[in-house]
């Protein structure tokens, strides 16, 4: 059990707290309702956080909630545990975190883009942009595939391939992000939908479809096997420190392409932790040094290396900053989305 | 090869790897138990215990995990008929009624065996093909899924319970129930009825569970009151194991069968477990000389879904393997636990050192044997359960399988779900609409709507027909369909007597 | 069991649970109905396919409910010697043949005592399922749980063994096992915040 130990999560003394749970609701309950103020601090966090992954378990932000989760808890001493809650691609746990009563007590993992897109196409009535964010954990450049023997070699060959029609593009689910780059790009595309990334990836390698885009961290064993080519960065060219740069090394990049800077840094994909809205500056802010300190500890950037994380840590005002750029930009593409969204 | 495999059997050998194996056996066992906890799920949430782990002991512990939770699957839905996992599901169907003739341990002797011959079968196919994985994933493409969909709900569809009618009407309410969330083409809600909940579509597992337990625990609870289930069978348990072997070993052909229909559904993403077992089961009781018996607690019945279920694992290995795509959630949780040991899954895996493939082949293959040894030594004891008062066991089965369902994805409408599918399966039950026809037409239809529009938008209509396995395939569903009915005609031979079966 | 004999078992059992038939029938046509009519909606991609389906299984399903309301049973003498080969299926049988046996159990449960326990079972479900779903959503958090559903649980368990007949002492022995249990497999091993 020691194993378990390790990862800091709690084991829910389900059957204890269920005897003493009238008395503590009386203590805790009454207090709920109070405003913000220096009380909540000074006591902060008074108990377990509880960490939200809105996806289910295995993926990249569960891999990063389960990394992190056990060195907030170290620093901040009380228990971190992780819960997926997956649904409506991200969203739902979201919506759940948003909320929580808003004094630090649960977290989330989630992404600017998904977010903006939720509220822009109508799929949520929240204003995101609300959420308290503590911290980014990540960033990663998505890339435009093709099939490694395909005889287009560059965008510009895609574009002029274009003028006859539109491309079939293999998503894993139509996003924001295929929907403006290539609407950037003027390639109209074809959409065949899949059920994730793997299975799209395969399809083009299979020729069935003839492009994809996706995080670099899921094409680049594919690159690497010879069994896909890329042809354009979306995002951020990745640092050395990213064991997958050398697969895009010398790929253009979609501000290139279009002349437009920052645009692929609004879409590509950040990885954000936030907090319901309206939490204490005091607590938002605790809980932000907690993770700053999470990845100067020497222990941890092990623990990224082992599990194939590149980390890319902001501060809360940064994260918040990026939240509120990816809602701005995707909303000047409101129409374009709501359209390809609704039809 | 041979020489990779014993290596790799060494490794695992090595202490102390076996430790964590073992480990794995019993946790998977216990996991595969506990009603909608599956191994996937399970796996997941075991992840974080590995980080402190040796990268090849945390794989040996994950691998035996998710390998042996359908064999601890197949015990709940024997003696307590609450589907395990989604892939045990068909074998409730028989287990169940032989544990009701006091044959449980017959019944778990022959799924035992039946889930060692189909992971054994399955390995050595995985083995053959290893060399041409690349071309026997990338053969498959959507026009065959279509196929492989269409296949199965005619092939289950068969299994009509009261009428043709009232079995088509049960399997379109199941593709209409499938249908639910976003729609594969534009990803737009569709049936959702402004709940996020339903976003996702539907999910199997409540529904699956409702579905199976709802009408066997209210008939436990209201019919059988303070007696068991069963009583004990003269000369003990342990004698009736072997005859569960021996029912294994007469029935061969099912065993065969089962296993190739196995493996050709691991290469399916996603369900190919729960499609296989669905499939082999419906195989099985159409090439049946007494398919009445099905239903009623044939033995072939618990053979075929086992045998099938645990040989798709090893057609899900050649995804996995030749492009680190995984054939199914165990698959999928065991990349990602890979990932978090350095170890980068994908299409190298094949080209670089092999001696991890081989690995994780032995690991696959060696815990279930493992397993089936803890089962059929142990999970004997379990029969015990069929000795409880039933107005007992029913409210402690309920409530287990409860928290595990929550326990799952955390989500109090699941529990909800499973409820409402409580009473759907018993009025369906009761009405003679074929519950397992709409199990089929719900796994099934998500695959066979965006499959038909993967098609029509990348190949066309002609996708359909142009295709040597798609058109194998359509060969196959049009038999099944046309097949029995053309025979019985040329025979001209009356219908089988009804055979009385032992109670 | 011969064929005949099977069949007038089958439709005096038909006759009698007639209202509860149809009742189903209703259900299940008006689900499809709501399928197909919010089908009507969605964009030609998005609906071709669940109304290919739909359409013709509300007719079916509206035809099925006619033959039931006019208590005609067309199950009666089906199967090998229906005329079109589709029915002659022998699968059709097999699970009919499964489905009389627990039919059957049924039959016997409909009894005055078994017909009282099925009720208080299912009713009990209900309670535990639907009230502890109601309370997580509209009352405060227990502290360290994430639902209603553990005291649900334990509650419910308590009341149905007792009802069962049990003294309290084996009712609370037997919850308390069953809890600790779960406890174990769930919030230890697997480490689940229920």
């Amino acid at each position: 059990m020691h194993v378990m130990g390790r990862t800091g999560t709690s084991r829910t003394p389900v059957l204890a707290a269920l005897a003493v749970a009238p008395v503590l609701c009386a203590v805790a309950c009454s207090d709920g309702a109070s405003g913000g103020g220096d009380e909540e601090c000074a006591d902060y966090p008074g108990s377990d956080i509880e960490f939200i992954v809105p996806y289910s378990a295995g993926g990249g932000f569960d891999t990063w909630a389960r990394v992190i989760a056990p060195e907030l808890a170290d620093d901040l001493g009380v228990n971190v545990p992780v819960a997926n809650r997956d649904g409506a691609g991200g969203i739902t746990g979201v919506t759940e975190v948003f909320g929580t009563r808003p004094d630090g007590s649960t977290i989330v993992i989630t992404e600017p883009g998904i977010l903006a897109t939720a509220q822009l196409t109508g799929t949520s009535d929240l204003d995101f942009a609300e959420l308290d964010v503590v911290g980014r954990v990540a960033v990663g450049p998505e890339v435009i595939v093709v099939r490694a023997d395909s005889e287009w070699d560059t965008i510009e060959d895609v574009q002029a391939a274009a003028g006859g029609g539109p491309v079939l593009m293999g998503t894993g689910g139509l996003a924001a992000v295929n929907i403006i780059s290539f609407d950037e790009l003027g390639i109209p595309f074809e959409n065949v939908s899949h059920d994730g990334s793997s299975e799209a990836l395969l399809s083009v390698v299979r020729g069935d479809t003839a492009i994809a885009l996706f995080p670099l961290a899921s094409v680049a064993e594919g690159i690497r096997a010879g069994d896909l080519k890329p042809l354009l960065l979306v995002g951020t060219p990745p640092g050395e420190d990213n064991p997958d740069a050398d697969v895009v090394a010398g790929v253009p990049t979609l501000d290139e392409a279009t002349g437009q800077d920052g645009l692929g840094a609004a879409l590509e994909q950040h990885r954000i932790v936030a907090t319901a809205p309206d939490t204490p500056q005091c607590i938002v802010e605790s809980l932000s040094e907690s993770m700053a300190a999470a990845f100067q500890d020497d222990g941890l950037v092990g623990d990224f290396q082992e599990a194939g994380l590149v980390p890319a840590h902001m501060d809360a005002a940064e994260a918040q900053e990026v939240l509120q750029s990816t809602i701005d930009t995707l909303t000047e593409y409101e129409d374009l989305l709501s359209q390809s969204f609704e039809g | 090869m041979i020489d990779g495999l014993s290596s790799a059997f060494a490794d695992l050998m090595t202490w102390p790897s076996p430790l964590y194996l073992l480990l794995g056996v019993v946790v998977g066992l216990v996991v595969g138990v506990l009603p909608g906890l599956g191994g996937g799920g399970a796996m997941a949430l075991l992840i974080p215990f590995t980080f402190a782990m040796e990268p090849s002991h945390g794989i040996a512990f994950l691998m035996a995990v998710g390998a042996t939770s359908g064999i601890g699957g197949q015990v709940s839905s024997i003696l307590i008929s609450v589907p395990g996992d989604p892939p045990n599901a068909a074998t409730t169907i028989d287990g169940f009624a032989m544990t009701k003739q006091g044959k449980a341990a017959e019944a778990m002797g022959a799924a035992t065996f039946g889930s060692v011959f189909g992971a054994t079968i399955g390995m050595v196919l995985m083995l053959a093909v290893l060399p041409f994985a690349r071309e026997f994933v990338l053969a498959f493409s959507y026009p065959e899924f279509f196929m492989l969909a269409l296949t199965g709900l005619v092939l289950v569809s068969r299994l009509t319970g009261d009428s043709v009618h009232k079995g088509l009407i049960a399997a379109a309410a199941g593709l209409m129930v499938a249908f639910v969330g976003l729609d594969p083409v534009n990803g737009n809600p569709r049936f959702t009825f402004e709940s996020l909940y339903l976003w996702d579509g539907v999910d199997i597992v409540p529904v699956l569970i409702g579905l199976f337990a709802g009408a066997e625990l209210l008939a436990l609870f209201s019919h059988r009151g303070e007696q068991g289930l069963a009583a004990a069978p003269p000369g003990g348990e342990a004698s009736r194991v072997m005859d569960g072997f021996r029912a294994t070993v007469r029935h061969w052909r099912v065993v065969v069968t089962s296993s190739v229909i196995g493996f050709g559904a691991g290469i399916v993403p996603g369900i190919s477990g729960t499609l296989a077992a669905f499939v082999a089961y419906g195989q099985a009781a159409r090439s049946s000389r007494h398919p009445e018996r099905f239903g009623k607690g044939a033995v072939e019945g618990v053979i075929a879904p086992e045998t099938a279920n645990d040989a798709d694992k090893g057609g899900g290995l050649l995804p996995t393997l030749a492009f680190g795509i995984p054939g199914g959630v165990i698959m999928a949780v065991l990349l990602s636990g890979l990932l978090v040991h350095g170890v980068p899954a994908g299409p190298n895996l094949l080209r670089g050192d092999l001696h991890i493939v081989y690995v994780l082949v032995v690991a696959a293959f060696l815990p279930r044997l493992l397993a089936a040894g803890i089962v059929l030594l142990l999970g004997m004891k379990a029969t015990v359960l069929t000795r409880i008062r039933g107005d007992i066991l029913a409210p402690a089965i309920a409530a287990v399988t409860l928290l595990s369902v929550y326990a799952l994805r955390n989500e109090p409408l699941d529990v909800v779900l499973t409820l409402i599918f409580c009473y759907v399966g018993y009025a369906m039950e009761r009405f003679g609409f074929s519950r397992l026809t709409f199990i089929i037409a719900l796994v099934l239809g998500g695959l066979f709507e965006s499959s038909y529009h993967q098609t029509m938008t990348t190949f066309g209509a002609s996708g359909f027909v142009t295709r040597p396995i798609a058109l194998a395939l359509l060969a196959v569903a049009v038999l099944a369909l046309f097949g029995p009915p053309v025979a019985r005609r040329l025979r001209r031979k009356p219908a089988p007597a009804d055979v009385e079966v032992a109670r | 069991m011969s064929e005949p004999a099977r069949a007038a078992r089958g439709s005096t059992r038909d006759r009698r649970r007639e209202p509860h038939r149809i009742t189903f029938d209703l259900l299940l046509a008006a689900f499809l109905a709501t399928f197909v009519y919010s089908s009507l909606d969605l964009r030609p991609d998005s609906r071709l396919v669940p109304l290919i389906v739909g359409l013709p299984t509300l007719a079916a399903m509206l035809v099925r409910t006619v033959l039931d309301l006019r208590g005609t049973n067309p199950e009666r003498g089906r199967a090998a010697s229906r005329p079109d080969g589709l029915a002659t299926a022998s699968l059709a049988d097999l699970t009919r043949a499964a489905r009389e046996e627990v039919a059957a159990d049924a039959e016997l449960a409909t009894g005055g005592q078994e017909l009282r326990r099925q009720r208080v079972f299912a009713l009990w479900g209900l309670a535990v399922v639907m009230v502890p779903v109601l309370a997580t959503e509209y009352l405060q958090p227990i502290p360290g749980l994430r639902t209603y559903f553990v005291p649900a649980v334990v509650a419910g368990l308590l009341f149905i063994i007792r009802w069962v007949g049990m003294s309290w002492v084996k009712t609370v022995a037997i919850t308390a096992s069953i809890s600790a249990l779960m406890y174990l497999l769930l919030g230890v091993l697997l480490n689940v915040r229920l």
